[in-house]
């Protein structure tokens, strides 16, 4: 019996820690394989799936933690304009009732803009979209360069010198373990003379400027995201002020219950001004110059990596 | 300067577990079956002390043919000054405890 249910144990070990490095997030990815490996090296016993469920527990640890760092920045703006315009109101005229009228419209603003984005981009068969509003929501700084970012750029480049088209192709070409990383390994792979020939033939063939367009393109995609929204804010915002505004039409004949309702209706493409040119550009203005920042990096190690094969 | 971890009774397990043989290379299991603590603890405490520098790993090949190779660790020069900092009271609280007094 023992014997039967040993290597179906094991397997089920294996599938498990496979989806523990599953669920880990990229930058993480050596641990999930430190975690297959040890599975690997561990004797056959019941410590087996115990162990291997605690990797799960760990990846989703992991996972959920990476999930949940949206920017304090980007909670306070939103918790603030609300508050900072119903504070306006409160000072300067004193009838919030206003406010409570506008935030409808307000509501129908924000959402049938995201709503909007995302039709525009599903239409341009843009699929990245609810990528780049995870970006967007985790802060500009979650989206700069880093040690992943550097890897991932190195190990694109490579691939296309080596004239592949992934990563994966580079290890294999290479012959680099999965847990080593590209990186790493760079000054030692550049001392082999194979590894330059191949590299020199593709640097012949495929110029780096179109890896580098394309890095930069998927790179912007958060700031493009944010300046369709911003725009989308706008016209929403109006939209809202248009609904707004026939809505008090109803009551055109008792001026007490028509004036709180434009006045709300009004209130809505001043937020959507608020939001659109005061949170969302100088957002998006930002996220255009951390990308630019992250390039000029890029593009020097670029040049400097072909100045090194040739 | 890697910021200071917050420190736990767990990360305090594996930090004496580690200062026992400060420059030998532990496995995780290795260190699991030493501290008790299971995967799911004990590899966010080894993640979280990697990422401050704390502790170092490194890829050894497998002593058995056909395994892939196991992710070692030990602890930095840091990391071994901070165990050592924190073990310390520990120590002194035990001497009083047994009525010795410590050299």
């Amino acid at each position: 019996m023992t014997a039967l249910v040993a290597p179906l144990r094991r397997r089920l070990a294996r599938a498990l820690t496979r989806h523990a490095a599953d669920s880990l997030p990229t930058h993480r990815a050596a641990w999930g394989e430190a975690m297959r490996a040890e599975v690997d090296g561990m004797a056959d016993g019941d410590g087996l799936l115990r162990w291997a469920l605690g990797c799960v527990m760990a990846g989703y640890r992991e996972r959920l933690g990476a999930a949940a760092s949206v920017s304090g920045g980007m909670v306070v703006r939103m918790v603030l304009l609300p508050l900072l315009l119903i504070g306006l109101d409160a000072v300067f005229g004193g009838r919030t009732t206003v406010i409570l009228h506008a935030l409808p419209g307000c509501g129908f603003t924000v959402l049938a803009g995201a709503w909007a984005v995302m039709a525009i981009g599903r239409r341009r068969g843009d699929d990245g979209v609810i990528a780049a509003l995870r970006a967007v929501l985790a802060g500009p700084r979650q989206a700069r360069l880093g040690p992943d970012g550097l890897e991932n750029f190195l190990a694109q480049l490579m691939a296309a010198l080596c004239q592949g088209d992934g990563p994966d192709l580079v290890r294999r070409e290479l012959s680099l373990p999965l847990g080593r990383s590209i990186f790493g390994a760079f000054p030692t792979l550049l001392h082999d003379p194979h590894v330059r020939m191949v590299m020199v033939a593709g640097l012949a063939k495929q110029p780096l400027g179109p890896v580098l367009e394309g890095i930069q393109m998927a790179r912007s995609r958060p700031e493009a995201v944010l300046r369709r929204y911003g725009d989308a804010l706008i016209w929403m915002g109006l939209v809202a002020t248009l609904m707004g505004v026939m809505k008090a039409l109803d009551v055109l004949g008792r001026p007490e219950a028509f004036g709180p309702l434009v006045a709300g209706a009004l209130v809505g493409i001043g937020f959507s001004l608020v939001c659109a040119k005061g949170v969302v550009r100088p957002l998006a203005d930002r996220f255009a110059h951390d990308v630019e920042d992250d390039m000029a990096v890029y593009r020097r190690i670029g040049a400097a990596l072909a100045a090194e094969v040739r | 300067m890697p910021r200071r971890p917050n420190i736990s009774r767990q990360t305090r397990l594996l930090f004496v577990a580690l200062l026992e043989r400060p420059l030998d290379w532990r496995h995780g299991y290795d260190l699991s079956k030493e501290t008790g603590l299971k995967s799911g603890t004990l590899y966010p405490l080894l993640m979280r002390l990697h990422d401050q520098g704390l502790m170092a790993a490194r890829w050894e090949e497998a002593t058995r043919p056909g395994l892939p190779p196991r992710h070692a660790y030990r602890l930095t020069v840091e990391g071994a000054a901070l165990a050592r900092e924190l073990a310390l009271p520990e120590e002194k609280a035990a001497d009083g405890a047994d009525g010795t007094v410590p050299a």
